[in-house]
């Protein structure tokens, strides 16, 4: 049972102003996205006629990390996410981001794929044959490979940085026990941060973990 | 760097205030950079932050500056000031927080908005209108959180809309209609569940008189029924369980977090048999902790207190009744039906006797809430005031004392302490007239058989509770709500859990 007395501000503590790995809200993960997105924004942006990327991988692996990070730097694209069993409309863009692309109605799947609109799907299933087919040039991405311990360790501490409350020492997580995290929920990131809550909800005095 | 620093610092250093209180301070933005905003907006509104989805509350606009030019090196200044939002109230817990943030914003054009916020503490403060009701009605939690406004579409949206609900409903009549089956079959299930239930216990009654709570109270209730058969039981329990829920993500990443706050049960019988046609009566109470954790319910984040009654039958099934309460501050709560001061109520002397280690009467619920600490220290107490000048002569300048007095410390207790012994003529409007309870420590063997009268005093605001003396119960079952009756009084103290005076009749 929370303390009776008065709530303080939180995780003052900790010289935080909330536990860095809680959820995120749309902005806040567009602000913190962390993703190598050089290549992917190139195809986009090159040559190539109609280009789509596909972000491929299994959940919690990134792909929406991915689209919030090319949306930062794209901010005149359309980002669409599907919920499960419901349908969205695809509105008119000069770039869309569709997360849950599988998701998309066979009709919707026709008149996006054979339009002109560039493309990015976030998506478990691979749709390269089928764009391919359609005339796209497609580059699919499998963002699990994306992640290296170096990375996951520097999204960690953005995180930590990010919530920081003022100036002083705040908490921060060492890169061995990001291996460690990272060898045993690879490549769930969101498996990773859910562990690290846990960890800073307990925590007494700003420490390395 | 970025192009500006934005700080924000609020009047007082601890950023605490009640609900309702006005929050001031100053915006300093210093910057790095010349450039231009088209103007700079605070907005201040609750969130919730921790393992679930992150809801929010409307945000409250306060246009701080129109557009303005900025040279590099630049500070300015703009104060502020608003009325806290009264609730959801700043709470801290392991899956769920609630804050109340200023955020301040730049409107830079064609670039990223510089913004930077702040939390503040909201404390109980003023009551919430939603929470006005009586104790035993619920609240609409929902509904008590100012929520950030759904956005309306356009015509076309709309149109598609009602079209999409037109669809779905067709499906669902469909989707009914192949399920009717499993649907009487179910129902079935039911009806023969409750039917069996019945057969043996009969007419199970089970309530409770509030469901409106403040911490450390005993929440009382009632079990009776009259079992048409002998059987065994495993147990008849009542089960207290404080849980945070979140939920974060959706559809197919939709997860469901819960905490344990709080879990305690009271046993009212213990394994043993039930033999027919003896009835069961009981009366009980579970002692709620002191908390903070006021009940809060949003889209995605909530505290739920629940009590679970449950007859326990082995190899049977139970029966079971949910009661979901509503944690508030005391300072929310108003008086209870019966018009006592505690919560408290008579045994019911129907009651079969409680087995040893069931829990039977509550504990003594007198709390006062004067522990709560004044927020700001007023530079004239009114007590103090009262102590070097005059002691109140007439209900009236008592009343005032006690109006200006903080209503949140201990100095309304003390004013009422200083006029102990002091008799006053008070005029009181009748709200409501019961029998006084023997078991409230409130009471004096004098004003045992007496009566217990609530209302106010005639002319005044003030809330007032008088035990009568019992010489004086057939005048006062006489009376009727709006009455006004006059009474020669002592001041016993200051009631702070419902900002009352108690009075006792000479």
């Amino acid at each position: 049972m929370p303390a009776a007395s008065s709530p303080g501000l939180a995780f003052a503590h900790l010289n935080l102003r909330w536990n860095p790995f809680r959820d995120l809200t749309r902005d806040e993960w567009i602000d913190l996205a962390d993703a190598d997105c050089a290549g992917i924004l190139n195809h986009l942006s090159g040559h190539d006629a109609r280009p789509v990327v596909q972000l491929l991988g299994k959940k919690g692996a990134g792909k929406t990390s991915h689209l919030l990070a090319i949306l930062r730097h794209r901010p005149e694209a359309a980002y669409v996410h599907i919920p499960e069993g419901q349908r969205r409309e695809i509105p008119e863009a000069r770039l869309i981001l569709i997360d849950e692309a599988q998701r998309l109605t066979r009709r919707q799947k026709r008149h996006l794929f054979r339009s002109d609109t560039p493309l990015v799907l976030g998506t478990h299933t691979d749709f390269s044959a089928r764009l391919t087919r359609c005339g796209r040039s497609v580059l699919s991405v499998h963002v699990h490979r994306q992640m290296t311990v170096e990375r996951l360790h520097r999204l960690i501490n953005a995180r930590i940085a990010w919530s920081r409350r003022g100036p002083g020492t705040v908490p921060s997580v060492s890169s061995e026990t990001t291996r460690a995290l990272w060898t045993q929920w690879q490549p769930d990131v969101r498996r990773i941060m859910r562990e690290l809550y846990l960890q800073f909800q307990n925590m007494k005095t700003p420490a390395e973990v | 760097m970025s192009r500006c620093d934005i700080h924000i610092a609020f009047d007082r250093d601890d950023r605490t205030y009640r609900g309702g209180e006005r929050v001031s301070g100053m915006v300093t933005i210093r910057a790095h950079e010349d450039f231009r905003c088209n103007g700079i907006l605070l907005q201040h509104y609750w969130k919730t932050h921790g393992r679930g989805n992150v809801d929010s509350g409307t945000r409250q606009e306060i246009r701080l500056q129109e557009a303005w030019s900025f040279s590099a090196g630049d500070e300015r200044e703009f104060p502020f000031e608003f009325d806290s939002e009264r609730w959801p109230l700043t709470y801290r817990g392991h899956f769920v927080n609630v804050d109340h943030v200023v955020q301040v914003s730049l409107d830079i054009p064609w670039a990223r908005d510089s913004r930077h916020e702040e939390d503040f503490i909201v404390l109980p403060g003023d009551i919430p209108e939603q929470f006005r009701g009586d104790r035993t009605e619920s609240a609409d939690l929902q509904d008590a959180v100012a929520k950030k406004p759904a956005s309306s579409g356009g015509l076309v949206a709309k149109v598609l809309l009602g079209l999409l609900v037109l669809i779905i409903a067709g499906l669902l009549i469909v989707l009914f209609t192949m399920l009717l089956p499993i649907f009487i079959v179910v129902g079935i299930v039911t009806w023969l569940r409750r039917t069996a239930v019945r057969r043996r216990l009969g007419e199970v009654e089970c309530r409770a008189p509030v469901v409106k709570v403040g911490p450390e109270e005993p929440w009382r209730f009632h079990l009776a029924f009259t079992p048409r058969r002998s059987f065994r039981i495993n147990e008849i329990s009542a089960r207290l369980l404080v849980q945070e829920v979140a939920v974060s993500g959706s559809g197919t990443n939709k997860t469901t977090h819960r905490h344990t706050l709080y879990d305690d049960k009271v046993i009212l019988e213990p394994s043993g048999f039930l033999t027919a046609g003896e009835s069961f009566s009981r009366s009980s109470a579970l002692n709620l902790p002191d908390t903070q954790a006021w009940s809060i319910k949003t889209d995605d984040n909530s505290i739920e207190w629940t009590v679970d009654v449950r007859i326990d039958i082995p190899w049977y099934p139970d029966w079971s009744k949910k009661f979901e309460l509503q944690m508030l501050p005391p300072a929310f709560l108003s008086p209870l039906p019966d018009g006592s001061a505690d919560t408290t109520l008579p045994p019911d002397p129907s009651d079969t006797p409680a087995p040893s280690g069931a829990a039977s009467d509550p504990s003594d619920n007198s709390r006062t809430g004067s522990d709560r600490e004044p927020l700001s220290s007023s530079a004239d107490s009114a007590v103090d005031a009262v102590d070097r000048q005059s002691v109140p002569a007439t209900i009236f300048e008592l009343v005032s004392a006690i109006q200006a007095a903080d209503r949140y410390g201990s100095e309304r207790s003390r004013i009422a302490d200083s006029v102990a012994g002091m008799e006053f003529d008070v005029p009181i409007l009748i709200d409501r007239v019961s029998s006084t309870l023997g078991l409230s420590d409130a009471v004096d063997p004098d004003h045992r058989d007496g009566r217990t009268i609530t209302g106010t005093i005639a002319g005044t605001e003030q809330d007032v509770q008088l035990f009568t003396r019992a010489a004086s119960a057939d005048d006062a079952d006489a009376l009727t709500r709006g009455d006004v009756w006059e009474a020669r009084v002592h001041v016993r103290k200051w009631d702070s859990l419902y900002s009352r005076l108690v009075l006792s009749e000479i």
